[in-house]
């Protein structure tokens, strides 16, 4: 019972929404990005071409087009049209219009075509956390902050007559935490299979600098400065990991940096305030390893973004430019519907609380309100 | 609802342990990707050491004409890393149905016929005192006839 109590503490303890709004945009939005930058008639047109032999699909592949079959392997146009709609739903789910719907739609999509892709015996790693994300995100409330949904709820209880100014910042839900978390944890696992398999495979010959050489030298040969990890490989353009990879101190060092890191990652998820040092070190080593190897794992350092504070981070960055600026007032007008929808919109997208709000239409215009704006 | 959503945490977390620590191998006799999204992250596991060749494998293809041609990722419709990781290790244990495969293919795009495959391996020694050339070894060949 004390058990069952602890897990619930733990998951559901109520959080600000304003995080979880937070996530989904950057989530929502490294995917958008994502897919946008794929050509969808080259990629899914060159797979199609691929011999039947080839085509193994993954389970949630089978699973996602099971009523055509467990081995169906949709055609190009079929999968380019699914394409264009995945990221329509996107900007949806991105803007937060219907944003459960549109999230789990987009989720749904974009599972599809990374399967697809990967069930022609090439499977990469970098987007398996950015696909749970996704849906954790659509099994949450992600839409009841930092969304049309969240912002046309809020003007329609202004209409009904609820004229105090919220703060977005502050509303919580027991909801809010849990996906958030599952993500943190997802970190955790990862960075452990990593260090595992390393130590399992090498013993501790992996830290021999050796290793690290090898790996630096062999991608820096292979892709160059240029490939991005998919094209003909072995660019003519000289590689920055051909010259790191000549020093053997530099690659021991590195190495066991690296083993160090991937093993400890779960304690800034049981330590919070161990979460900068190890969200520093991981922006680094994920941003070295894809100008040196070309190793894409960029969606890592995007999806931290689950471990920030992002309301605390706003309130404290408002309180600095307070201190630097003239904040502007806005005045409202409580009796005014329209006055009213006005300084909610201001509000709603006003994260650091830099605008102050004042109930009430200044009798004159002196001196002191030369940097005011007025409603109406 | 929470007790709906502990089961979705604890299906995700222990789906993400079990392909993490290569369970499902183990259970199933399947690879950890199996269930991707869920999958283990083995990549650059195996350690190397001083004298390792840094290898670079060359295809060549014998025509009918007997011209031989150097044969790249995109004369078998693939990318680089299928390649790599299909294409060659197909030659080198001569599974020729396989390879017969890819001749096909380049022979769609190419208009000329293959009636033999081989891969050599080049590359360079990692030593103290930098990368030394190492010298070609051929690794397989397959006939076609």
């Amino acid at each position: 019972m004390r058990l069952l109590r602890a897990w619930e503490q733990y998951w559901f303890r109520p959080a600000p929404l304003f995080n979880l709004g937070f996530v989904r945009l950057v989530a929502v939005g490294y995917q958008l990005y994502h897919l946008a930058t794929l050509r969808p008639r080259i990629l899914f047109g060159e797979l199609a071409a691929l011999p039947e032999s080839l085509y193994q699909p993954l389970v949630v592949m089978r699973v996602l087009t099971l009523p055509f079959g467990t081995r169906y392997r949709p055609p190009e146009d079929v999968v380019v049209a699914i394409y264009w709609l995945t990221l329509s739903i996107g900007i949806l789910a991105f803007i937060g219009w219907f944003t459960r719907f549109s999230l789990l739609l987009f989720t749904a999509g974009s599972v599809f075509l990374q399967a697809f892709e990967y069930s022609f015996t090439e499977v990469h790693h970098a987007e398996a956390i950015v696909m749970i994300t996704l849906a954790m995100l659509a099994l949450s409330p992600s839409g009841a902050a930092l969304s049309f949904d969240d912002l046309r709820r809020r003007l329609r209880a202004a209409d009904r007559g609820g004229r105090e100014l919220f703060d977005s910042l502050s509303d919580q839900s027991r909801f809010a935490r849990w996906p958030l978390l599952v993500v943190q944890w997802m970190f955790a696992l990862i960075y452990l299979s990593a260090a595992f398999h390393k130590l399992l495979a090498s013993g501790l010959d992996w830290m021999n600098g050796w290793t690290l050489q090898y790996y630096m030298l062999m991608d820096g040969m292979r892709w160059g400065n240029t490939v991005s990890g998919a094209g003909p490989a072995y660019s003519a353009e000289p590689s920055v990991a051909l010259w790191i990879g000549q020093y053997h101190t530099l690659a021991t060092i590195a190495s066991w940096g690296s083993m160090l890191f991937e093993s400890t990652f779960w304690l800034a998820v049981v330590l919070p305030p161990l979460m900068p040092v190890y969200l520093l070190v991981g922006t680094a080593f994920h941003v070295a390893i894809y100008y040196i190897q070309r190793a894409p794992f960029l969606s890592f350092v995007w999806l931290y973004a689950v471990f920030v504070p992002w309301d605390d981070v706003f309130r404290r960055l408002g309180v600095r430019i307070a201190g630097h600026l003239d904040r502007p007032v806005r005045h409202y007008d409580p009796a005014s519907r329209r006055s009213v929808r006005k300084a909610m919109l201001i509000r709603y997208f006003d994260w650091v609380g830099l605008t102050i709000f004042s109930a009430r239409v200044p009798p004159v215009e002196g001196p002191a309100s030369t940097k005011l704006s007025y409603p109406h | 609802m929470t007790r709906l959503l502990s089961l979705v945490i604890a299906a995700v977390l222990v789906l993400q342990t079990a392909a993490s620590f290569d369970i499902f191998p183990k259970l199933f006799s399947r690879p950890s990707y199996v269930l991707w999204p869920f999958m283990n992250y083995p990549m650059y596991r195996t350690a190397h050491y001083e004298g390792t060749v840094i290898a670079r494998f060359h295809v060549l293809g014998q025509t009918a004409e007997r011209v031989e041609v150097e044969l790249t990722p995109e004369d078998f419709g693939l990318n680089f890393r299928k390649f790599q990781d299909i294409a060659i290790p197909a030659i080198r244990r001569r599974d020729v149905a396989q390879v017969a495969m890819f001749a096909e293919i380049y022979r769609e795009k190419s208009g000329n016929r293959l009636v033999g495959i081989r891969v050599e391996q080049h590359g360079d020694i990692l030593t103290r005192d930098g990368l030394r050339p190492a010298p070609p070894a051929e690794l397989a060949t397959v006939s076609l006839r």
